[in-house]
């Protein structure tokens, strides 16, 4: 796992200093994505005050989701070295498109991967269970499809991005919240 | 045959007549009947057969040979009368208006006999009348006693000039019923951000099957839009509550995936219970009104491919999806939608009581069917909501139905689809061997033309039918009634083809603000009968998508407009067209044979770009 945390940490940097643009695969296809400045997703419950307070962090919910909340920052807040946020489940938020064109992104936590359709289950497992990785439960049944699990936020962009890159893989992507809405 | 000059009903002689002899008889006799009646019901003893003999009219000599009744109205509700009108024929070719004969009724806790011709609803079920003469036994007629009080409000049931809505705008849904449908062992999935499951007109058809995605429990009674959704396909009839559905005996399986969405639990949701699920509605999808271009994710195509072309033992779900409420203004098209859009679904549009498309509901090629919703007229569909305060239909809404556990200000194409959903449920458990091409097809080729003076109808070149399109309603509003009946004969259609073609590099630049911008010519091979096709269309260096219209020219001659210059939400538009999939349902049942035409132009000064590549995907079966 210690090669997952430095590419966490790359990332990081990465959006800290606006440098080398970020990619997520969806499928066989190569997508940008392009993080918001002042912007945070939160993964537990809206403070009544519907305001997160504290010393290195003033952040208001701006939107409230049933899975989760988008929290606006104030200018210049840096949430990665907010020691306030730690004790928090949250991920940068992302947009589809520049200029926070498009739909909100988060990447809820847990990576979909596609492996080889000669790959039985029990290899599948078995490479996972290797790497440190675990499959996620679920009914979901697309032919040599798994999802194996990870946190929200960036390990599970990280993580994507690297197994899409590993040969008994055909494509990795993370497991997004996007804005949906009922019509 | 003779005929009067009056009425091809008319008896030519002699007439039948009451006198007032037998008024006075007729009285007497009603009133015992009554008596008897209430007596009946007072002591809860009922009689399998009541009899009601009047031979007044016919005269002794005549020889019957046929009796047809038939009534006022299929549904009444308890405490109601209703009339039947009766036509017989006599041998001597003599024809009888109305004449009195012998009626029987098959269950006496349902409706009782009033007087001659005169049925009197009792109680909620379903009873059987026939009359009968000299051994000669009318067709029978079913008579619903639903005991849903609400029932006259639905108009898009049964549309009756409600509130000034247009009669006949509705999905012609009784007959069906009458037939014996009602959606019985259909599983239909809501996928929502929840249902209601102790709702009292769901909780008898709610499955077990359901899903809560937030605390993975079979409970998924959250959010409020889904009940709504819920009791528009299956609200439970007959029940003394409420409405009902339109497939109200189809079993509900509610999957809350907005309550805890992502894209795992979207394609999850899609699949969840596939091989028993029947109809998939999704009443939700990206955002509307942004005028921007959303696609769909590989997990959830690769979700309703594998569902529709193996879910329900291979026969494949059907999924039914709204079609975008982003109308107004024309800034979104539902062909920006890569859900709404794609081939296995069936997209949804909204009109309102009079027929003609609601404001909101997006325009697109793609459109499958239009179905009734809240229009112009501010008229909603009447459902089931959240029970108490917790739906849309709270204390503070006053101007809504009393009865707080349901709602008659459901809008949207989110009520539009499930409506869909319910006939789809109405045909599969019509004949539960059709296949989900087979399904709709079947809505297409039985949709009814709503707002027939919208002057983008027109037919197109289907070589065994010629189908009806336009790009506001698709195949227009569902006939439930003649969808049931062709299900009941249909011809599975064979093997489905696939052409796709090679991608046509134009590279061409499409000149700016300039309405006749460039054409693109692709020959198609293959002799396929479409049933969709997909327009694979790259104008990625483009700088502002919505300055571009694009539209498709088949050989037939049928023109699909695919995207209209617009305005986004945040000018200019953030999205491009990379290698967008455009859906186009408007060439169902023509050839795919020959040369199809592209036609591209920017109307907008200013943003510029080019026609980098396209390509076509042509779905269907051999031709011959």
């Amino acid at each position: 796992m210690a090669k997952w945390f430095t590419l966490i940490l790359g990332l990081v940097a990465c959006l800290s200093a606006n440098a080398d643009p970020l990619y997520w695969h969806d499928g066989d296809g190569q997508w940008q994505l392009w993080p918001s400045d002042d912007e945070i997703a939160v993964f537990t419950p809206v403070p009544a005050s519907g305001r997160f307070k504290a010393t290195d962090m003033d952040a208001a919910v701006v939107k409230a989701y049933p899975s989760m909340q988008i929290w606006k920052l104030p200018p210049g807040a840096k949430p990665f070295a907010s020691k306030a946020l730690q004790k928090q489940a949250w991920s940068p938020v992302f947009y589809e498109f520049p200029n926070k064109g498009g739909r909100r992104m988060v990447p809820t936590g847990g990576v979909l991967v596609r492996f080889k359709p000669d790959w039985s289950r029990d290899k599948i497992a078995a490479w996972l269970a290797n790497r440190g990785l675990k499959n996620m439960e679920f009914v979901f049944n697309i032919s040599h499809t798994v999802a194996v699990e990870s946190s929200a936020g960036l390990a599970s962009l990280t993580l994507a991005n690297a197994l899409h890159k590993e040969q008994a893989v055909i494509h990795a992507s993370p497991n997004w919240w996007i804005e949906v809405e009922p019509r | 045959m003779q005929k009067s000059a009056q009425s091809s009903y008319a008896p030519s002689s002699p007439i039948t007549s009451q006198p007032l002899i037998g008024t006075l008889k007729f009285s007497f006799i009603l009133l015992i009947f009554i008596i008897l009646c209430s007596a009946c019901g007072q002591t809860g003893e009922s009689t399998d057969k009541t009899q009601w003999s009047q031979s007044d009219g016919i005269p002794d000599n005549e020889d019957i040979v046929s009796i047809q009744i038939e009534p006022a109205a299929i549904i009444l509700k308890a405490g109601q009368t209703m009339q039947f009108s009766v036509h017989a024929v006599a041998k001597s070719g003599h024809e009888y208006l109305n004449p009195s004969l012998n009626w029987q009724v098959d269950d006496s806790k349902v409706a009782a006999l009033q007087s001659d011709r005169q049925v009197y609803a009792v109680a909620e079920g379903t009873a059987t009348i026939q009359a009968q003469w000299q051994g000669i036994t009318s067709n029978p007629v079913e008579v619903i006693v639903p005991g849903d009080p609400m029932f006259e409000q639905q108009w898009h049931l049964k549309n009756i000039g409600q509130n000034g809505g247009t009669y006949g705008e509705d999905i012609n849904v009784e007959p069906v019923w009458r037939g014996g449908h009602k959606g019985q062992s259909v599983l239909v999935a809501v996928v929502d951000d929840g249902l209601e499951a102790q709702h009292a007109d769901l909780a008898a058809n709610f499955s077990e099957l359901s899903w809560n995605y937030a605390d993975f429990s079979n409970d998924p009674s959250t959010g409020v839009h889904g009940t709504a959704v819920a009791g528009l396909v299956a609200a439970r009839d007959s029940n003394g509550i409420g409405g009902l559905g339109v497939a109200p005996r189809a079993q509900l399986a509610g999957y809350n995936l907005l309550e805890n969405y992502s894209t795992i639990n979207e394609a999850d949701a899609m699949l969840r219970h596939a091989d028993q699920v029947a109809v998939s509605n999704n009443s939700w999808g990206a955002v509307d009104g942004t005028g921007e271009l959303f696609r769909s994710y590989q997990p959830w195509r690769e979700a309703v491919q594998t569902g529709a072309t193996q879910g329900r033992q291979g026969k494949g779900v059907i999924y039914v999806w709204a079609a975008g409420n982003g109308g107004r203004m024309e800034i979104d098209n539902s062909n920006y939608d890569g859900q709404a859009n794609n081939r296995y679904v069936m997209a949804v549009a909204a009109v309102g009581d009079d027929g003609v498309r609601a404001g909101y509901s997006e325009q697109g090629a793609n459109l499958w069917l239009a179905a009734p919703s809240r229009g112009y007229s501010g008229q909603g569909l009447l459902t089931t909501d959240r029970t108490g305060e917790r739906g849309f239909n709270a204390s503070v809404t006053h101007w809504d139905v009393a009865e707080k556990d349901f709602t008659r200000y459901f809008s949207g194409t989110s009520a539009a689809a499930p409506v869909v959903s319910g006939v789809a449920a109405l045909v599969v458990d019509a004949n539960p061997a059709l296949t989900w091409r087979d399904v709709r097809l079947i809505l297409a080729r039985t949709a009814r033309v709503n707002d027939p003076n919208d002057a983008d109808w027109q037919s197109n070149q289907g070589l065994e039918h010629r189908y009806p399109i336009n790009h506001k309603y698709g195949f227009g509003v569902p006939d439930a009634s003649k969808a049931v009946a062709l299900a009941q004969t249909w011809q599975p259609v064979s093997q489905e083809y696939q052409y796709h073609s090679p991608v046509l590099w134009a590279e061409t630049a499409i000149p700016d603000n300039d309405s006749n911008g460039i054409i693109s010519n692709l020959y198609i091979p293959e002799d396929l009968v479409i049933e969709f096709v997909e327009v694979v269309f790259d104008a990625s260096d483009h700088g502002n998508q919505g300055d571009l219209s694009v539209s498709l020219t088949a050989p037939s001659g049928t023109q699909s407009i695919l995207a209209q210059a617009h305005s986004c939400r945040a000018e200019p538009c953030s999205s491009r067209y990379i290698n967008w999939v455009f859906g186009d349902a408007r060439h169902l049942g023509e050839s795919s044979l020959g040369n199809w035409q592209l036609h591209v132009n920017d109307t907008r000064a200013g943003y510029t770009g080019s026609l980098r590549s396209w390509s076509l995907r042509v779905y269907g079966r051999k031709n011959g």
